[in-house]
């Protein structure tokens, strides 16, 4: 489908476009990304000091 | 379980029955009885589909896998939103715009009838498989909970999706799905609560989180790549996204929960609604997982969590031995994590230091005992025992009966929804058009229903097998990615390689199971990354094949 077809279609029905929803679900994934790996990283302690 | 516990389930199985029947009442035909008339809306759908892949399974071995191995399983999800994303901007539009009943409806439009056959074929062959399968983790609970053999269980379970689903059709399994789905987000949060609760007084939240990490059990993201390494942020990433691409782009049993919506933005939405909820529900999942482990740092837990295992253990001439050395490494793992926590409050790095390491190899200790105990009995993995012992000897009364309904209601939406699309593919893809075309549309409502119930029954012979293949969530993924990576590939080609005929297309799904196949005999390879092998095989030999036949037909 080209970037145009998708336009032309049926607006998401919370408001908004299609491209703008995509980019949100994208950055949503790499902020859960983000904070796990921190989350990782501050529970798991090294056994030396 | 008590009178209430009793009490509890039946009323919540009863409730969720007949909600589904009361919501699919009126005139059927064979749209309304498979695609409900495509009059859902997304948030039915969203939950729907959320309900079919969150099985019985998931609760019971999940929480299980973060107890032996820490929380790196939620890095398998990682590939789920991108898949999502790609499977609104593409399949959705497209099978809703070819109208059709199935995915593999679609493979006849684009190729020929022969491709069609062949990938209804491989669908039926993984999804009755894993029908099975997550019919089975239910019959677990119940086996422990009641003492009934396995058997029966299974029985019993499948004769309630088989009764539901054959009357009521995908609008029952659907409007089912919704009532499950919510029971299952209630029953998530009271679990997670009752398992901190249920630590000892001067032991809180932050206090068990350190000590979970401290075991590294909180490991959410491990980003060393490493092929043979079944989760890390790379497998899951990439082997993740082409596994959802597969699973929800190719599999009928979740294609047929989108194509039920009344439009395109509807069904895109249900898919970005699953993107969005699947990764923190998987990460509480495991979370609990984690806190039912620092529960029994506290608490002394069985040698085995199986109750038979443990039974024929105690009569092992080795036992007494190893259930010695389970207890000191248990006494030991116990004071070094208070001993830890005390070194944590006095801001003490030397302390915490050698606390750690103490804890650290009492744990290595119990997990070795645990390891002999079943070594001595030849038992399999006891992770699916893991979060049932907790509850049915830690939970109050009532909220055991809750747990229990929950993991029916997880058991019930996804074998429901198997199912049902099963019996779609079996009348719509290989009966109708090579058994019986032209006949009416009740013989196919008709033809339905009793597809319905063969493949529920097959549901629970398969089921069987269940006990001898680990953990189950491990052992549904495997299975499904033997056959994924196969099926995702034809429609890659069907979606974006216009000059790829059929025979192309044909022969590359068989060449693409065979590089998985190869894949899983002889290397180490882990599974994660056959979907994507398996794809790119397909890809490579249907366009390879019609590369050459174009070129041939020009040549002529």
């Amino acid at each position: 489908m080209t970037k145009r077809e998708i336009r032309s279609e049926e607006p998401p029905p919370l408001g908004g476009d299609w491209f703008t929803l995509y980019a949100l679900v994208v950055l949503y994934l790499l902020v859960l990304i983000a904070l796990f790996a921190w989350f990782t990283q501050a529970n798991t302690p090294e056994a030396t000091p | 379980m008590s009178a209430w516990d009793w009490a509890v389930l039946a009323s919540w199985l009863s409730f969720t029955i007949l909600y589904g029947l009361y919501r699919s009442r009126g005139k059927q035909t064979t749209q309304s009885y498979l695609l409900a008339g495509k009059s859902m809306p997304w948030y039915a759908m969203g939950l729907s589909i959320m309900a079919t892949q969150a099985s019985a399974i998931t609760f019971i071995s999940t929480t299980g896998q973060a107890y032996v191995d820490g929380m790196r399983f939620v890095q398998f999800y990682f590939g789920l939103p991108l898949a999502m994303i790609i499977l609104s901007m593409t399949a959705v539009p497209l099978f809703h715009r070819a109208n059709v009943y199935t995915a593999y409806e679609f493979l006849e439009q684009r190729f020929d009838r022969r491709t069609r056959i062949l990938v209804s074929i491989v669908f039926l062959i993984q999804r009755g498989l894993g029908a099975g399968l997550a019919l089975y983790a239910p019959a677990v609970v119940l086996s422990v909970v009641l003492g009934w053999p396995e058997q029966v269980t299974t029985l019993f379970m499948g004769l309630l999706v088989i009764a539901y689903t054959t009357l009521g059709g995908v609008k029952a399994v659907t409007w089912s799905d919704v009532q499950q789905m919510l029971l299952i987000f209630a029953g998530l949060i009271l679990a997670l609560v009752l398992a901190v609760v249920r630590l000892p007084e001067e032991i809180g939240l932050l206090d068990a989180v350190a000590l979970a990490g401290a075991a590294g059990r909180l490991n959410a993201v491990v980003t060393k790549f490493d092929w043979n390494d079944r989760y890390n942020l790379w497998s899951g990433l990439f082997g993740g996204m082409f596994l959802a691409l597969a699973y929800f782009g190719t599999d009928q049993s979740q294609v047929q929960r989108y194509l039920t919506g009344r439009s395109i933005a509807q069904s895109r939405l249900s898919l970005l609604f699953n993107a969005m909820a699947k990764i923190p529900m998987q990460f509480f999942i495991l979370f609990i997982g984690t806190m039912v482990f620092v529960f029994f740092v506290f608490e002394r837990p069985p040698l085995l969590f199986q109750p038979a295992d443990l039974k024929n253990l105690e009569r092992e001439p080795a036992y007494s031995s190893v259930v010695r050395r389970f207890d000191e490494a248990h006494q030991v793992r116990r004071e070094s994590a208070r001993a830890y926590l005390e070194a944590r409050k006095r801001h003490d790095p030397a302390g915490q230091t050698k606390a750690l390491r103490t804890y650290r190899q009492a744990q290595a200790s119990l997990d070795q005992a645990r390891a002999e105990a079943a070594r001595l009995l030849g038992a399999g993995p006891d992770t699916n025992y893991i979060f049932l012992n907790f509850v049915i000897r830690y939970m109050p009364v009532g909220v055991v009966g809750l747990i229990v309904a929950v993991i029916f209601a997880a058991a019930m939406s996804t074998i429901s929804g198997e199912v049902n699309s099963l019996a779609t593919v079996t009348v719509m893809d290989v009966y109708r058009p090579l058994v019986k075309s032209g006949a009416t549309d009740s013989h196919y409502l008709w033809a339905s229903r009793g597809a319905t119930i063969f493949w529920g029954l097959y549901a629970v012979a398969f089921a069987g097998f269940g006990g001898r293949l680990g953990s189950l969530i491990e052992a549904v993924n495997i299975v499904g990615s033997l056959f994924y990576g196969g099926m995702l590939g034809v429609f890659v080609l069907a979606f974006f390689f216009r000059f790829v005929g059929a025979q192309g297309a044909f022969w590359g799904v068989l060449a693409g199971e065979a590089a998985i196949f190869y894949c899983w005999r002889f290397t180490s390879i882990s599974f994660l990354w056959y979907n994507v092998i398996g794809c790119l095989v397909v890809i490579a030999v249907g366009c390879l094949l019609s590369l050459t036949r174009l070129r041939r037909s020009s040549a002529v």
